[in-house]
């Protein structure tokens, strides 16, 4: 099974990830796929396996923001900005929380359960868990 | 007043009919386009525009929602202010739809005003959001009311496009309705064309039938009755009757005068049934074609047995020469009157008749046929023979009388003098009838003077001719003898013949005859001279003792 974190996984002639998922450390998943975390991100899958309901959370971290849009979502973050715009317009949802700052991300993320969101790997704490993206 | 008082006014009304029917079909054609007109006004003039508005306002609300997105997105402001201007289109149209969904749309009019206000409220606060959105750069800080503003968006563009959507239903609608409309009062005007038609050519027909051709129907049968003779009954007069009516009344005027001034067949044929006369009509192929009762009682012919057979039928065959040329004359227009001829009957009996035939001929001058006219005279035939036989002949024997006789002695005479003839006249009286007679009475004398008779006839030639010239004399005319030896030839059988005696009424007598023989010669030039040469020859021979013979002059023995 080629299990990557997203810093290994970014092979293949794409840029070195610097970003890894998290969710609450409380959550059951332990791996997710590229796909579904698109769709999670997109607002297009709103519950867990166990049935929980998504809360997404978005890091404007720029270090890691134009990387994760890239990789994960497979557009630009300007695309991803007007996506979610366009989305609140049309009264599709409610746009996701969004923080500037992976420690503020971090925080949010143990304190919800069904949260999840990216963040760089070196700002994981025990309060969040790193899930696993299977290409 | 009688409005069908004329032919002309029959025909007017005929055709009036025809024409109302007309009227009527087209008056409904105007009330069924009159009837489409109206729904496909109001479909011009409420759906139609109703349709139009629902259909601009949903595409200028979509255009305002892009122009919002397009600014929220891009952060123009100047593509907010553009969707906020149309605002000023799509309000009106929808005042103007709420305004024309009161025209008998109860139930998309509350839809309309609903959208109306719906409609208002959300421009009132996206003009407001929207904006200030931009003008923060941030569209997010304003999420919660953006994300309001967008569900309402969204359930206003459902709206919208469901009310264009009921609009397009309600003019399609419309327009199905006015299609099965326009299809029923197509069916609805043919069948009233086809009424109207049937019910225009079954009146016309009815008042033409009545009012012309019945009426003409009765002058035709009053004109064939006339034509067979009958009796025509006066038309009903009515007043102011028409002009056929009018012609049935002349009709019937022209047959009374007609009656008044000609003779009637019937009483025609009555004079010809009754009149004693025979008459038979020819056909011009001299057939017969019809003949009187006369005729047939007098041929014992029925009627049936005469008709379509030919003149000749009637005919004897002894005058067939005479009648098929007397016939073929008539064809060329010959007349006979009062011919005797022989008609010959069922019995084949002849029947004298006195015939005279004349042919007919049609005004134009065709030959129809020949009138055969013939009267018994039977009776008058034997009349005549009778009167004739008693005027030339003995009644009692037979033999020509002195009248028949000096006739034929004048003939001879005259024969002998122009071709030299000679011939012998003998005067005979008998010797002893006067006693016989006296004796056994006139019947007696009679039975003898007949027997006299045949003997002399016995003894001369049928070329000769015996003569009882009155009482007990007789004479005989001997026509072309040789000589005298021929007449003392013949005097001496009668005074042998003569010699034999009579039984006379069962007893027999001998009864003499003394006999004066004259002989022609050129001299005697005269019957009257022979007669009284030979009557002295006689007396001379009865001077004698009688039962002898005696030439008139000792020259002609």
């Amino acid at each position: 099974m080629a299990l990557w974190l997203f810093a290994v996984g970014a092979g293949g002639g794409e840029p070195p990830g610097n970003f890894v998922l998290v969710v609450n450390a409380g959550n059951d998943v332990t791996t997710i796929s590229r796909k579904d975390a698109e769709l999670i991100f997109l607002n297009k899958q709103r519950s867990w396996p166990d049935g929980k309901n998504i809360s997404v959370v978005i890091n404007e971290n720029p270090k890691i923001y134009d990387s994760f849009s890239h990789i994960v979502l497979r557009r630009s973050s300007q695309q991803f900005l007007v996506f979610r715009k366009r989305m609140l317009f049309r009264g599709q949802g409610i746009p996701p929380p969004t923080f500037k700052t992976d420690k503020d991300v971090v925080a949010f993320v143990g304190e919800h359960v069904g949260s999840i969101s990216y963040v760089s790997p070196d700002a994981v704490t025990l309060a969040v868990k790193v899930v696993s993206i299977l290409q | 007043m009688n409005i069908l008082c004329n032919i002309r006014c029959k025909i007017w009304a005929c055709g009036s009919v025809a024409l109302l029917s007309y009227l009527a079909a087209t008056l409904a054609t105007t009330w069924v386009n009159s009837e489409t007109t109206s729904f496909i006004t109001h479909t011009q003039r409420i759906d139609l525009p109703l349709f139009s508005k629902g259909v601009l306002a949903y595409n200028l609300f979509n255009a305002q929602s892009q122009e919002y997105e397009n600014g929220l997105l891009a952060g123009e402001q100047g593509e907010v202010h553009q969707a906020n201007l149309l605002h000023s289109q799509i309000a009106p149209l929808l005042d103007g739809l709420v305004q024309l969904g009161d025209v008998n749309h109860n139930d998309l009019r509350p839809r309309i005003l609903s959208l109306r206000d719906e409609y208002n409220n959300y421009f009132v606060m996206a003009s407001q959001y929207y904006l200030e959105a931009v003008q923060q750069i941030d569209i997010f800080a304003f999420r919660n009311e953006i994300h309001q503003l967008g569900k309402l968006q969204a359930s206003l563009t459902n709206d919208f496009k469901e009310v264009a959507g009921s609009l397009e239903e309600m003019i399609n609608e419309d327009l199905e309705k006015n299609k099965q409309r326009i299809d029923y009062h197509t069916r609805l005007l043919t069948i009233v064309f086809i009424m109207s038609l049937l019910i225009a050519v079954l009146v016309a027909n009815w008042l033409a039938n009545r009012e012309i051709i019945v009426p003409l129907g009765k002058i035709k049968m009053m004109i064939d009755d006339f034509g067979r003779g009958r009796t025509i009954e006066k038309p009903q007069s009515s007043r102011g009757g028409d002009e056929i009516q009018g012609l049935a009344r002349s009709f019937w005027q022209m047959t009374y005068d007609l009656q008044l001034i000609t003779v009637s067949r019937n009483y025609v044929d009555n004079i010809i049934n009754n009149m004693s006369d025979s008459l038979i009509i020819l056909n011009s192929d001299l057939t017969i074609k019809t003949a009187n009762h006369a005729t047939l009682s007098l041929l014992h012919f029925s009627e049936e047995e005469l008709e379509g057979r030919s003149f000749r039928t009637i005919f004897s065959h002894q005058e067939k020469a005479l009648v098929d040329s007397l016939f073929y004359g008539f064809l060329e227009g010959k007349v006979v009157a009062n011919i005797e001829a022989l008609y010959i009957g069922y019995d084949e009996l002849p029947v004298p008749v006195f015939f005279s035939a004349s042919p007919l001929y049609l005004p134009d001058g065709t030959l129809q046929g020949i009138s055969c006219m013939a009267r018994d005279i039977s009776e008058l035939k034997k009349q005549r023979d009778n009167l004739e036989f008693l005027a030339n002949f003995d009644k009692l024997t037979g033999l020509p009388n002195s009248n028949l006789f000096f006739d034929r002695l004048t003939v001879t005479v005259t024969e002998a003098r122009r071709y030299g003839h000679r011939f012998a006249l003998l005067y005979l009286d008998l010797d002893n009838f006067k006693p016989l007679n006296d004796k056994y009475g006139h019947g007696a004398g009679d039975c003898a003077l007949q027997e006299v008779a045949r003997r002399l006839k016995e003894t001369v030639r049928d070329s000769d001719t015996v003569s009882r010239l009155g009482g007990d004399e007789f004479a005989i005319l001997l026509s072309r003898i040789q000589d005298a030896g021929e007449a003392t030839m013949v005097a001496t059988k009668i005074l042998d013949i003569m010699g034999k005696p009579f039984l006379i009424q069962g007893n027999q007598s001998i009864l003499g005859i003394s006999i004066g023989i004259c002989l022609s010669s050129p001299w005697i030039t005269s019957a009257d001279d022979l007669i009284k040469n030979a009557d002295m020859a006689m007396y001379a021979a009865k001077a004698q003792g009688g039962n002898r013979f005696i030439f008139s002059s000792p020259d002609q023995v």
